[in-house]
């Protein structure tokens, strides 16, 4: 495998903040999406801002999971030419797969 | 670069026609053999577990095993076979990551095998061999495109969800910019408390973006590795607890191990098979200051298969003795 190439030891060392959350000017500039399109996107349920209250998150911030759902949008927009309600439609399937997927695994004693 | 053939039959040393019990079986008393925890050899044991855990994830799995059953002997073969119509030159080098793969991981847990069959990279969840995912380079063409963002699963053993731990994960991607091949190095701590199906977002690392455009991103997933002993939903631990039938009627103490040490359990008389006990905070932790899930333990009534003759003497006296019915008269 190729991490035995280099001593791990010297690779820079990723620190993630898995409760990290953003306000929508900081989604912008991650995604490269505009904050109409995002708040579009809200509209229709296909991403959700965290809620508030929880782990003390101010209202209209956004997670990691929203970021890589905003993404995944933008890729099916733009590279597999899905848009209106096609779009909502995919994204609903490819959740549900997901969701459906997790459970088999779970049922298989993982 | 040489992939090997895995043969994961051998490695649970069942049939290649075993039920799905039987897997279950092999694959708990390997683990618990192999087991970090522990086997006395810790480097050749923690690789062993790992083995055996990816055997597991694919034979345990009825559409994994499928597919790995269909591989036959030219599976390097089906392998290409397996590649996506790129076109004539359409803009997917074909890497060194492999045929019909355009990531490849290393230092997920997973072996080179499994990665190429059952894992691997992909954009936003969505394999490559689903259709048409790939970008394609005339679309939006004369204007540059920020890196796709790039999904890859990661193996966690409970433990290090308990404690933490840093991964160094190598990733090989074409720049579909220059057409080279890339390789990234680079450690991921895996935070405390990470869940099943968590994503880790590792910014940066994703595919190179064109013409001055940041990269996209890398997501690894969290995949539990079975645990011989407990498996966790979410936050919670949850332990199947084996006891001897008198231990459930007249209740007992039990020591019942947990993924930190152990916890004195009191039975009490009468405890119901199936019944669950919990113990708070004995979970995984969940996250900052949040503390930490619970341990369930579920009761688990065995009976003896053996007898010997004294024994066989006592049971036959309850029989005679006992005013237990477990099945109520039907009401006619």
């Amino acid at each position: 495998m190729n991490d035995r190439e280099q001593p791990a030891g010297d690779r820079p060392v990723f620190e993630p903040d898995l409760e990290a959350t953003y306000t929508i000017d900081r989604v912008v500039e991650i995604t490269g999406i505009t904050s109409t399109t995002i708040l579009h996107f809200q509209e229709q349920g296909l991403i959700r801002p965290v809620a508030a209250g929880g782990s003390g998150a101010a209202p209209g911030r956004f997670d990691d999971e929203a970021l890589r759902r905003l993404r995944r949008i933008e890729h099916l927009r733009t590279q597999c030419g899905i848009e209106g309600p096609g779009l909502a439609l995919l994204v609903h399937l490819l959740d549900e797969v997901e969701r459906l997927r997790t459970d088999l695994r779970s049922r298989h004693g993982h | 670069m040489a992939i090997e053939f895995k043969d994961y039959y051998t490695t649970l040393g069942v049939a290649r026609d075993a039920t799905e019990e039987d897997i279950k079986k092999a694959f708990r008393k390997l683990a618990r053999k192999y087991h970090p925890d522990v086997a006395k050899d810790k480097k050749g044991a923690e690789e062993k577990f790992k083995e055996v855990n990816e055997a597991n994830e694919v034979l345990s799995d009825p559409v994994k095993r499928k597919k790995y059953d269909e591989l036959g002997p030219n599976w390097q073969d089906e392998a290409r076979a397996q590649a996506p119509p790129g076109g004539a030159g359409a803009g997917r080098p074909r890497g060194p990551a492999g045929p019909g793969q355009e990531f490849h991981f290393g230092g997920t847990g997973f072996s080179d095998f499994f990665e190429q069959f059952f894992s691997g990279g992909s954009r936003y969840g969505i394999p490559s061999e689903d259709g048409g995912f790939s970008p394609n380079p005339s679309s939006g063409a004369g204007r540059a495109r920020r890196g796709g963002d790039v999904e890859g699963d990661v193996l966690v053993t409970l433990e290090e969800a308990m404690t933490g731990t840093v991964r160094p994960i190598s990733l090989q991607l074409v720049n579909s910019q220059t057409g080279q091949t890339e390789t990234h190095m680079f450690q991921v701590r895996i935070p405390a408390g990470v869940t099943e199906g968590r994503r880790i977002r590792v910014p940066g690392q994703g595919e190179p973006g064109g013409g001055g455009t940041p990269a996209g991103d890398l997501y690894l997933r969290v995949r539990h590795a079975a645990h011989p002993d407990f498996h966790a939903r979410e936050s919670d631990l949850y332990h199947e607890l084996e006891v001897a039938p008198w231990e459930a009627v007249l209740g007992a103490e039990i020591v019942v191990p947990t993924l930190d040490g152990t916890v004195k359990l009191r039975l009490a008389p009468g405890t119901a098979n199936g019944q669950q006990l919990r113990v708070r905070g004995r979970g995984l932790p969940k996250g900052k200051d949040a503390g930490r899930g619970d341990f369930h333990v579920i009761v688990s009534v065995q009976l003896p298969t053996k007898l010997n003759d004294a024994e066989r003497a006592q049971w036959e006296q309850l029989r005679t003795i006992s005013t237990f019915n477990p099945r109520t008269a039907p009401t006619v």
